[in-house]
């Protein structure tokens, strides 16, 4: 197994930071073109996971500015700590007022990071152990596992939760890069297709946490073909597919 | 912190997390975790507004909500009944979510 220490090198460091900071910015960005904005103006209808009502538009304007400036030191690689420190206590607001599985996962990330933030620069970063940033390699690992394990136990694998996800992806507004209709109709011609491509759903999440662990470049092309794969039908999955790939790009020292 | 109490607090987090992940594995969606899409219950429901005209939830939800079960959708038909007056009267027929009729109706 490789990289199963808690030692980075400089570049993957350097590399997850910058990655790290485009996703914040790239959150900020989709939250803007989803209309976030207009949960907190009373307008659309938004998702809480704890009920703490939602806050006023200035303080989403504070949270996503907070988000953003963060994201930009992060990619520029300006006060990395604070910035990651910052940034993670933005996303503790910004989950409690939307809850989402990519807020959830950059919160642990950004949260991991915060109790004790590598510099890449500082001489001795790569001589130190850092079992922090190795927390976010587990969580990787532990996202692709549990949902494997999850559809397994749901029966995900016999394809009707696959077609039922298809028959959402149909009726929203915003469609995918490949449109839903035209799978859907495939889905209902040739059932065993959707139980096939179920199939490859969870043998991949199975697969990529022992690709990265045996053969982290491998495992990385793997984790960007699936989430690409992912993206093409439902656009809302970016932030997310670019979190898991920030957290894969620890794999990679 | 120091390189030892950074070295434990880590363990007994991950300890955490992986007990977390097992408890969310066995209670099933009821706690958040990571599903991703395991579960997706069909929904046959229409939902239409004071003249007709379907209703669809999506158009008055953010991008990139998906409503999965029957507990979302409940959530957005509520949503729709107290930030949007103009719609009502509502009429959703859904053989899950109860008998048809207004939605909105005490």
């Amino acid at each position: 197994v490789k990289n199963s220490s808690a030692r980075f090198d400089r570049a993957s460091l350097r590399l997850f930071y910058r990655l790290l900071g485009l996703t914040l910015m790239a959150l900020v960005a989709w939250e803007l073109w989803a209309g976030r904005w207009g949960v907190h103006a009373g307008v659309l209808c938004g998702r809480r996971a704890v009920d703490v009502g939602a806050y006023s538009t200035f303080w989403l304007a504070v949270e996503w500015s907070t988000l953003a400036l963060s994201g930009a030191a992060l990619a520029l690689g300006r006060r990395r700590g604070l910035a990651a420190r910052a940034a993670c206590a933005a996303m503790v607001c910004s989950v409690s007022q939307a809850y989402m599985n990519q807020k959830a996962l950059l919160l642990i990330i950004l949260f991991y990071v915060s109790l004790a933030p590598p510099d890449p620069e500082a001489p001795d970063v790569e001589r130190r152990a850092w079992p922090n940033m190795a927390l976010i390699r587990w969580q990787i690992l532990i996202v692709y596992g549990v949902s494997a394990v999850a559809k397994l136990r749901a029966g995900f694998q016999t394809g009707d939760a696959l077609r039922g996800l298809f028959e959402i992806l149909a009726r929203l507004p915003a469609a995918g890069w490949i449109p839903a209709h035209p799978v859907l109709r495939l889905f209902d011609a040739a059932p065993l297709a959707a139980a096939a491509a179920s199939w490859l759903v969870i043998v991949a999440e199975l697969a990529i946490p022992v690709l990265l662990m045996r053969r982290p470049r491998w495992g990385f092309a793997a984790v960007v073909l699936m989430h690409a794969a992912f993206m093409a039908f439902m656009p809302g999955l970016v932030v997310f597919s670019l979190a898991m790939l920030t957290g894969a790009s620890l794999f990679l020292a | 912190v120091s390189d030892d109490a950074l070295r434990r607090l880590c363990r007994v987090l991950l300890v955490l997390n992986l007990l977390y992940c097992a408890l969310a594995l066995l209670v099933g969606p009821r706690i958040p975790s990571w599903g991703m899409f395991s579960r997706v219950e069909r929904m046959d429901y229409s939902l239409t507004d004071g003249r007709g005209r379907t209703v669809n939830p999506y158009d008055y939800m953010p991008r990139g909500s998906y409503i999965l079960d029957q507990a979302s959708m409940a959530a957005a038909v509520s949503c729709l009944c107290r930030a949007h007056p103009e719609l009502r009267p509502l009429r959703l027929d859904s053989a899950a979510l109860g008998p048809a009729g207004d939605p909105c109706a005490p």
